[in-house]
Order: C-alpha cells, then structure tokens, then sequence
C-alpha cells in the first residue's frame, strides 16, 4: 500500500524537472552492457567478456578491469563479489597494494576485451548428485572496474595505486559493474539475442546507413529480430518445469537527441520516440551532424548483444548531389566511386538494401568512394543516394 | 407585564481533566422570577444576562458569575433571584456530580396587557403545538411559549398545549436558551384547535456544544482524549478521528504525510488501534487521507504514547482505543457527504425507546477521476496506467440496546473496510521479467458483540467479542504474489470490581485471540541486507503456503488504589502466550497519579511492554522469516505533570524513556558456501532507545475556541545490519510542533488553522551505485547510519466551514486546505540513473478538499 503510494506520489513529482542527465545520453565514459560468449555455462566450462564501453569525452579508450568471483553453488545471492561494502571501495576490491590481497574467492580474471571467467568443474559437488539445485543452477561473479583512464596493465603497482586513489577521490571517473553468468549442469546453451533491422517511422532501414532525421524531428524507432532470436527454454525452479519464450528488452542510448522509452520489448508492442537533436541546450545538433544510437538487448536469461545505428541530422538547404558516372568494383577490395557535382552531400549510398561502408566525399578527387561490406554482392541493383537534406534518390 | 424567562443550557462542566458522560442533566425544579428592574420598565427595554452557575452535587446553586451582562441593574437581579435556584443533582456516569452551567436570564418587557385570563381547569385545549431545532428536528424542551397572556413550558419533547386562546389573531412569542427569539402570529378560531411546529433557530450552529468533564476516575497518566467536535473541525484532517492523532504530542510525522503512525519513535507496528476494544488491522486508507472507521459514530478517542495499563497489550508503542456511541435516538439524523476524494453518508435513528442503529458508508472515486488526471498529464499514461485505480470503500453498521438511565448497553456492530489498486506498467522498466502490473489489496471486515452489564454497585461487567475476515494481497504480473488470510476471533471480557472499604477498584480480565491465518507466497528468496541483489534470482520462485492457527490467550489484572483522595495508584500485571512462538511472557506495570494541588498534578509510570514481531511481514514464517523469534520487549518509563492554570487552559508535561529489546532484525547474507549453512533470516537480536519530552498547552473546548500546542522534543536510536550498527533511528524527528486552533465567527462560520513544524527526514548517504550489467541499472550502496537530515518541514492547514440551515436540515460547504503557504517541504531525495546526481522530492504542493455535507 505504501508502495503504491509512493508510486503515486513519484507520478505526481513526474511533471518537475530534475535536471538530470538522461539516462539515454552518452556523454562521457558509460559502461552500457557486457556479453559473454556463451552467455551461460556448465560446470568446467569458460566464457570470453566483452564490454560496451563508450566514452566520447576521452580521445584515447578507457579501462576496464576485470574480477571474477567463485559462483555459489547454493545460489543464496552471497558472496564478496556481491557484498555491498567491498564493492563500494575500488581500492578494496581490486586489492589495494597487489592482487595477492583480493577478498577471497576474487581473481583477476582479464584487461579490457581480453577476459575471460571458468567455472570449476567440481562447482556442485557440495551437493548431492540428485540435488537440485545443480539444474536450477547457480550464477558465477564477475565484476568489471571501469576507469576513464588510459591504463598499461603490465603497469607497476605504484602506477595503479595512484589510480585508484584518484578513483576514491572521484578526480577520474570510475564504473563498478556486476555481471552475472548462468551455471548449471545440462543447461540448453542461451544464445547471445541478435536484431535484423532498425525502423524508422515504420520504414525499415537499409543495414549500414545512416539514419536520416531532421532537426527536433521526433521519429518512431523499433526493431526487428528474426524468430530464431526469441528461444524456448525450460524454467526450472521449485515450483517444477516450465518452458518458456524469451523476451528481449531494449535499452535506447544516444550521443545526442532523446528517447521517449529508455527501454522497450521486441514485439511487445511500445515504441521509442526518437526527439532528433535540436530540441534545446542539453540536446544540441551534434558536430558534423552525425551521432550514433546504441541498442543494447537482454534476453532476460544472462544474453546479451548489442548494436551502434549511426544518425545523421539532416541539413536543409544542403547542395543537391548530382552523380554523373559510377565505378563498379571488379574486385571485393575496390571501391565504388561516385563522380558528379557536389557529392560532398552524399551521406550513404545503399546498394541492395546494405549501404557502402567507410562512405566519404574526397575533396581531393571530387568523388564519393565507398566500400560493399562483405558478403554483398552487387547484384542488379542500382543504388540510391541518401543526402544530406534528407531526401532519397536512385542513382542516376 | 413582564416576563423574566429562566432558560439553561450545559455548556461547561467542572475543571478536573478528567472525562465522563454527562447520563443526566440538571433540570430547574425551584424557581424565583427576578425584579424586573423598574428604570428599565420604565424604558420600556429588556435584556439577556448569560451567567456561570456552579451547582452542587445537590443542586443547589453554589456560586454564579455574570459571564455576558445586560447592564448593572439586570445582572444584580439575575444574580439575586439564580442564587435561590434549585435543580435537580446533575449525573456524570450515573453518579451524581458538581457541574458547571451556562445559564441566560432573559428580561424579556412586554407592554402592559389587560389583566390575564383566569385558566379553567374545564377549559378546551384549543392551541397545541412543538417546538423544535430548525435544522435537525430535535425537540426543544423547556421552551416557553407567550400567547396573548397564557404562558406555558414545552415538555421534554417539545410539546405544548395552551388553553382558551380568545379568537382573533394574536401574535405568538417561543424563547429558549440558545435559540433565537421566534415570533409569529397566529389566527385562533372558535372551536377550532389550532395546531403548530415552531422551527426555532440555534444562535450557534456547528460546534462546541457537548463538552463535559467529569470527576471520573482516570486509570492512564498518559493519555489525551479528543471529543468529538475538536474532531471534525482540526483543519488538515478532513474531519477524520484518526488523523487527530497525528497531532498530538509523541507523534512524529509519518513521510509523506501518509497514515503511519510512528509514536514515540517505535516502527508502525508497534502502535495498535482498537475500536470497540477490537482491533483494528488497517487504519487509514490508501494515502492516508482518511481512516477506515467512520468518525461520526465515534464517541471519543484517546491517545496514548505510551505507558499504558495492563489492560491492552501485544504492543510495546503506544495505543489508541477509540469508542463508539450509541446511535441517535433522538428521531432519524445523518448525512451525505460529497468532497472531491469520496462520498459518504450516515443514517441513524431510534427503532424503539430502547434500541437504536445507525449505519453508514464510505466510497472513494479516484478510480474514476484519476485515469482522467492521467490524461492531461503529458506522457503520463506511458509512465503508468491503472487497470484499477485505487480505490476504497469502508462500512459500519450498528444495532444498539440501552435502555434509558441504565448502565446495561448491548450492541452488535458490523464493519469493514477494503482497499484495492492495480498498476499497469505499460513499459519493462521495472522488471525485466516482464511482470508489467503491479497490485495489492488490503480489506478486513468484523463482527463484533458487546455488552456493558452492571450487576450492582460492586460489580459490572464489560465484554467485547468479535470474528472477522483480513485478507491482504500483493502481486507482480502473475506469478509472483503474496496472500496473507486471517479469520481472527478476539475477546476481551472485563470485570470491575468496585471495593470502597478499601478505597480501590479492582479490573480482571481475559484478553483472548484466535487467528487461524495462511500465507501463500510465491516470490523469488528475500534479498540479503548486504548484498546486490541478483535479478536471476526472480526466476528462481519459491512457493510457500503455511496455515497456522495462533491462539494470543492473555490475562490481566490492576488495582486502581486511592490510599488518600489526591493519590490513585493503578498497579497491573498481564500475562500472554502466543502458540505460534511458544513463548509466554509477562508484564508488570504501575502508574500513579498525584493530585498535589486543586490545579496541579504529577504523574509517573514505569511498565514492561511485549509483543509478537510482525508476523504479516513474514517473521514468523518457518519459509521466509524465524518462528523462533523472541517477543520484541520495551520497558517503558515517564513521569510528568498537569496543571490547569484556568479552568479553560491546561498543560501537560511528560518525559518519558523507552528501551526497546528483543526487536526482529532481518540477518546479513553470510559469505558461506557451506550448503548445512542455515540463514535464519530474521533473529531478536535487535535493540534501540528512544527518549525524550512531550508537552501538550490545550485550550478545551469553549463557547467559540478551542486549540493546542503540542511539542515533542525526542531522541530514537536502533541498530542496523543484524545488530552490527548503532545509530539514529529512521525514525527520529527531533523536534515535532503542531498548533491547531479553531475559532466559531459569527453568521455560522467556523475557521481553523493549524500550523506543524518538524525536523527534516532522516536518509541514508549514497557511497556509491553498483551497475547491474544485467538488470541495467545502478543498485545504490547506502551508508549504514541515517546521517544525513533533510531540510525541516512546515506547513500551514486552514479549513473553514459555513453552516447553512433549513427547516428540517441543514447544508454545510467547509474547505480543508493543507500547505496553504505551497510549501515545497523536502520528503525524500530523488537521484539520477547512478547516483552522481540529486534532487529533492518535495510534497504535494498544495491539496484542497472541498466539500458539502447535508445533514438532517
């Protein structure tokens, strides 16, 4: 009751403005999703760790530290690794003055996108053979320490210290993410979610290309994964068997511009609205017009995936780009190259659904030159160009 | 000639603090018709002079003041002639009693007349009439009716007959204390009776009418009774009984403003409420805006925060006993009331000259006018969406025996309440399992039988019995739930035993519960206090479904002992068992009352205090809490002092100290991986203190005001994380102010204010925020201790009533307007997605409730 009240009580704070950074806008390191590949795993067995680490505020890349912690495998949620306060001092949990002093059950397990987390194999042998708690499974720990530091790991400890105590000082900004892996004997192995295509405005939008809005444009976006993306599997808990569907969440962020939803679930029906940049101070036009919109999905069972959709915020009044000739690749490394007149206001060009990658204008040449990403071919199609101004036009 | 007129009415009553029910009214039996002063005949001018009469516990008239003069002349002969008054003893509680009186002598000039028509016994009654209150239809006793020289008092009943009115048209005069002079004229016929309702008009309307303090004896040292009319008019309750409570000294204020009641420091639970001596499981509806129980069939309620008798228990916080009254039987009363959160209505009225009921109901209709708010809210309806919006209702129903002038009462009531919403989140931001609703319901509904008997002088009897239905429900989507079901049966059966020889009154009494109750939960295990919770952990749901049937048998005894009249002394002792826990305890207490001076008193108590922990929370539960938990214990001392520096003015001073010990504590998640490694997840380890003073100016009811100030200075402190911390308590608000007046103006407007002043909330400092890579979100590591103390909180309540009245009912329109000054009092902090940054959550800026109430 209470907490219905406050709910209450939020929805009529709900109209004020807080002032708050939005949860949706990269603008500084954010440490957006981690995925492990596989995303679940039986006793004995070993999964690779990559993060979703962005930070347009630094020119060179961050750090990312990582612990693994020893899976319970009573799975009663306790643990160092989850103890709130050792997580809450960095320099505790990453040992402080070496390594050899980690809380027990920690490893370094891994810098930036080389770690990787195994579970023993005798995880469960605590347990009876028929218990089962060794199929409802447990979770194996791992913690990732991200710094927005440009950091050597083979760096001497001293160098590190001095990190972490700029860290407690909050002079360098630091994120203590927690990550968990399904463990369990004879599990079905999870699939990481994967997503086909971005829309816009219901117009499914041809892989690569920049997705092309106008100025405080707001723009329905949703996306589309293939059937093959949502698994059956079997829920196994005290209360018996159950198969069930997965669902895939959505978590929308941007390097500019906002979203009406921050989390939406594939074919569930409720859209984000995309507000293009433009809107006001906190949401200005971006240099050079381009951002990028990051999806990252969560199938609810330990998958995770995630893409990057390039925007661009169009340009009215912008020339009008007139191709004269193309240069079709004889081989998979050539270039397609567009000549013309004010090709400057090329923004992509899709060629059988996919635009050319690494696209760009030389002003040196005069031309538009682009890549067929690998595995198209060029087919009949003859291309359309998406400018600068927001419009689409066939090739010639 | 001229007509002094002798009218009374009971306004005021003897300056002891103690409270009691006036069961009979002085009635004038010996009167003496003051001199009409002779300038004034000559003037041709009469007037009104209101004097205080103190009368004897005889009724004879021991001193009267003149409190509203008419002029010299008029107030010495009223005093000469008042002071040869006799009326009948007045009673309080069936025992005679000295009672204060407001009494109007009016000195009504009316030319001369020829001389007066001698009345024959053989003469036909030809004028016959009643004379009753324009308005509610109460009949007006003691009336008197003028027609062309005849003169007659109304009965009880408001009736009249007059004989031998000469035919023609004559005017007629009815004037009676209180009442505004009526005068009409009427048209008499030869053999013709005539035949008429005079509807008088009250002077005053709406308020202070019945207020009487009695000489009965006071058991509690520590507890404030509120009447009824201080009830309806506190600005900022909206009327409601219980909501008073929140004022009072001892009672801090709840966040939000929502209807927890933390008194004296101790959580929610520590409180209990009875009505009818019945418990009372849910006190206040969703928001707290008002209690389940309708406060117009309550006959008064008292607060204590603490040190009560031995008489309640399974409490270690303070107690609120709230009492019926008996329904009207006067003629059908009642009323609809219409404001812009519910709409509720009552009708009571007599069935015969010994039974009387009254029923009524209370529906709310924010589950109609908030989806419609959620419309004009931008994006509202994409945040959140009600598949029902919350709403409530609440009943009462009573059927009542009580014979006139008899101590014996008998009354079945029936009443209940229910409470229900359901939240539907159109978007997976709360949980990522895609439970996208949340809702919860609470209801109870009771039964109760009770009977007051007195056998003779020595012995009486006062038994409560009651069964009923509780059912209290959470749920998220659809598989995670939590259903608690209580069918409990409670009886408290008193018997007084008075024993003069020995200048004491002896209470025994069983105290006894049955609660046959189930729990059915399916929910994911409880997170550990100290660790991020893991969001796998909702798949792994847990189904727990327990019936248990807990038998609370208790027994109590005290002596109330008067070794000397100034001195009461009660001492008890109460023993209780719960099966559940196995565990039997008692507790001792003693209070003493000390009437130093006529208006000085000083007063302590010392007691222990136990209780069961909150077995609703599942404390109990062999699944999801500790059924070997200890009873959590208080040892509660105060001592104090009353004084009434005037008859209206009193002060009551208390400093108080409680020891709280054997609290449940939820444990830490141990770092074990040994799978024989039991979490006992709650244990009774926990303990605390809270201390402080209290200080209660109230100025009782009067003619036109009444009010209080209440300051309550305290100190709370507990432990934290098993034991492991000690510190402020979440609950401690050092400084707690409330100011409520109310004042009667002129043309039947009522004003009220109230003003409350405390300490800011206390939070736990954010340290850092752990982000949840997948859940996707920043779980926020608190600081252990509450350190961190928000802005203070202020704010002004007015309300205002305007009373407009009919012939045969009466319409009033008030407004009660919280946060008058739009105070943005802070409640709570809000953060940003991790906690980097924050802003305060104000309360609701402003909440006016209009409404109209039509009574009859």
């Amino acid at each position: 009751m209470t907490r219905s009240l406050l709910l209450l009580m939020l929805l009529a704070g709900a109209g004020c403005d807080t002032g708050f950074r939005p949860v949706t806008l990269i603008e500084d390191m954010r440490l957006l999703g981690i995925r492990a590949e596989p995303s679940n795993l039986r006793p004995g067995e070993s999964t690779r760790l990559t993060p979703l680490l962005l930070d347009p505020s630094r020119a060179t890349p961050d750090t990312i530290l990582w612990l693994g912690c020893d899976a319970d495998p009573l799975n009663q949620n306790r643990s160092p690794c989850t103890d709130a306060a050792t997580l809450q001092d960095p320099s505790a949990l990453t040992g402080g003055n070496g390594t050899a002093s980690l809380p027990p059950g920690v490893a370094l397990i891994g810098f930036n996108d080389r770690a990787q987390y195994t579970v023993p194999a005798g995880l469960f042998d605590v347990l009876p053979p028929e218990d089962a708690r060794r199929k409802s499974g447990t979770v194996g720990l791992v913690i990732g320490f991200a710094v927005a530091e440009t950091v050597n790991p083979a760096a001497p400890m001293e160098e590190l210290q001095a990190l972490f105590d700029r860290v407690q000082r909050k002079e360098v900004k630091s994120i203590i993410a927690l990550f968990r892996i399904n463990v369990a004997e004879d599990l079905e192995r999870n699939t990481n979610p994967a997503v086909d295509a971005i829309t816009l405005g219901g117009e499914r939008w041809p892989r690569g290309a920049k997705l092309l809005m106008r100025e405080r444009e707001p723009v329905t976006l949703d996306l589309e994964a293939p059937d093959a993306a949502f698994e059956s599997f079997q829920l196994i808990n005290s209360l018996g068997s159950e198969t069930r569907t997965e669902r895939i969440l959505t978590s929308w962020f941007s390097t500019a511009g906002k979203f009406s939803e921050e989390t939406t679930a594939l074919r569930e029906g409720v859209k984000t609205i995309f507000a293009a940049p433009g809107t006001s101070e906190r949401y200005p036009v971006p240099e050079k017009r381009v951002g990028s919109i990051y999806t990252v999905f969560r199938d609810t069972r330990g998958g995770q995936s995630w893409n990057e959709w390039p925007f661009f915020v169009c340009e009215d009044g912008a020339p009008v780009p007139v191709v004269s000739s193309v240069d079709w690749p004889t081989s998979a490394s050539d270039p397609v190259v567009l000549h013309g007149t004010e090709l400057g206001s090329v923004v992509d060009l899709v060629v059988d659904g996919v635009a050319l990658e690494n696209g760009a204008f030389s002003s040196s040449t005069s031309t538009w030159r682009g890549f067929l990403p690998t595995g198209v071919e060029l087919g009949s199609a003859r291309g359309t160009v998406h400018r600068r101004d927001c419009t689409r036009a066939p090739l010639f | 000639m001229l007509l002094p007129l002798l009218l009374s009415s009971l306004l005021l009553a003897q300056a002891d603090a103690g409270t009691g029910v006036l069961t009979k009214a002085p009635t004038l039996v010996r009167q003496v018709d003051p001199v009409f002063p002779a300038a004034r005949i000559d003037a041709g001018v009469g007037g009104d002079v209101t004097l205080e009469l103190d009368l004897g516990t005889d009724g004879t008239v021991t001193d009267a003041r003149v409190a509203v003069s008419a002029g010299a002349d008029f107030d010495d002969a009223a005093l000469t002639a008042v002071r040869q008054f006799l009326f009948t003893p007045a009673e309080i509680d069936g025992a005679p009693a000295a009672v204060r009186i407001a009494f109007t002598l009016h000195f009504l000039y009316r030319p001369p007349e020829p001389e007066l028509l001698a009345v024959d016994a053989g003469t036909p009654v030809n004028f016959t009439g009643r004379v009753v209150e324009r308005g509610t239809r109460d009949a007006v006793g003691g009336a008197q009716v003028v027609v062309e020289g005849h003169e007659v008092i109304t009965t009880d009943d408001g009736h009249f007959e007059i004989a031998d009115v000469p035919a023609g048209t004559w005017p007629v005069v009815v004037v009676a204390g209180d009442y505004n002079k009526y005068e009409v004229t009427e048209t008499f016929t030869p053999g013709k009776r005539t035949e008429v309702t005079y509807f008088i008009r009250k002077k005053l309307y709406g308020a202070y009418e019945t207020v009487v303090r009695s000489t009965k004896e006071r058991k509690e040292v520590a507890q404030v009774t509120i009447t009824q009319e201080e009830i309806k008019l506190i600005p900022g309750t909206a009327g409601d009984a219980f909501r008073v409570v929140q004022n009072l000294p001892g009672v801090a204020r709840a966040p939000f403003g929502i209807g927890l009641l933390i008194v004296r420091g101790g959580k929610p639970w520590d409180t209990k409420t009875y009505v009818d001596e019945t418990p009372v499981p849910q006190l206040f509806h969703f928001g707290g805006l008002f209690s389940t129980y309708n406060a117009n069939l309550l006959e008064n309620l008292s607060f204590q925060a603490g040190n009560f008798n031995a008489d309640f228990g399974r409490s270690i916080g303070g107690l609120i006993t709230a009492e019926a009254r008996t329904p009207s039987k006067k003629g059908f009363h009642g009323y609809v009331d219409v404001n812009v959160v519910d709409s509720s209505g009552l009708l009571e009225g007599p069935i015969n000259q010994n039974w009387s009921f009254a029923i009524s109901a209370r529906r709310s209709y924010i589950d109609a006018v908030l989806p419609a708010v959620l419309k004009l809210i931008p994006r509202a309806e994409d945040v959140v969406s009600f598949s029902l919006a919350p709403r409530y209702y609440d009943y009462q129903a009573r059927l009542e025996y009580r014979p006139k002038n008899s101590k014996t009462r008998f009354f079945v009531s029936f009443f209940g309440s229910s409470d229900a919403l359901v939240l539907a989140l159109p978007n997976p931001t709360v949980d990522p399992e895609g439970r996208g609703s949340f809702g919860t319901s609470v209801l109870y509904n009771r039964l109760l039988v009770g009977l007051d008997y007195k056998f003779n002088e020595r012995f009486d009897l006062r038994s409560r019995s009651s069964i009923g239905i509780d059912e209290l429900t959470f749920s998220l989507g659809s598989d995670l739930f939590a259903i608690g079901k209580q069918y409990p049966f409670r009886t408290r059966d008193t018997l007084n035993v008075a024993l003069p020889e020995i200048r004491s009154e002896l209470s025994v009494g069983i105290d006894l519960g049955v609660m046959p109750y189930s729990v059915e939960v399916q929910s994911p295990p409880l997170p550990k206090l100290n660790q991020v919770p893991d969001p796998f952990q909702s798949k792994a749901i847990v189904r727990t479904t327990e019936f248990t049937v807990q038998a609370e048998p208790g027994l109590f005894a005290q002596l109330l002992f008067k070794p000397v009249d100034t001195l009461r002394i009660v001492g008890g002792v109460r023993a209780d068992y719960n099966s559940q826990m196995q565990k039997a305890w008692v507790d001792p207490r003693l209070s003493a009352f000390w009437q130093v001076h006529p208006r000085v008193a000083i007063k302590g108590g010392a007691g222990i205090y136990h209780q069961p922990p909150d077995y609703r929370t599942g404390q109990l539960s062999a699944a999801l809490g500790n059924p070997k938990l200890e009873p959590e214990g208080a040892r509660q001392f105060m001592i104090g002092g009353e004084a009434n520096i005037t008859d209206a003015i009193s002060v009551d001073l208390q400093l108080y100290y409680k020891d709280l010990f054997n609290q449940a504590r939820q444990t830490l998640g141990v770092s074990s991986t040994a799978p024989d490694q039991v979490d006992l997840r709650y244990t009774s380890v926990g303990h605390g203190r809270s201390y402080g003073a209290e200080l209660l100016v109230r100025h009782k009811l009067t003619k036109n005001f009444f009010g209080w100030i209440s300051y309550s200075l305290s100190r709370v402190e507990r432990d934290f994380f098993a034991g492991t911390v000690y510190g402020l308590s979440q609950f401690d608000q050092p400084h707690n102010l409330v100011v409520v007046a109310s004042y009667k103006l002129p043309f039947d407007f009522i004003v009220g204010a109230k003003i409350r002043y405390t300490s800011g909330p206390l939070t736990r400092p954010i340290n850092a925020a752990i982000y949840d890579a997948n859940a996707d979100y920043f779980f926020p590591i608190q600081s252990q201790q509450y350190s961190r103390r928000l802005p203070d909180f202020f704010q002004l309540d007015v309300r205002i009533d305007k009373r407009f009245v009919f012939q045969d009912w009466m319409l009033a329109a008030y407004v009660d307007i919280q946060n008058v000054t739009y105070q943005k009092n802070v409640e709570a902090v809000l953060n940003n997605y991790d906690y980097t940054q924050e802003a305060y959550l104000t309360g609701l800026p402003i909440l006016p409730v209009l409404g109209l109430r039509a009574e009859f």
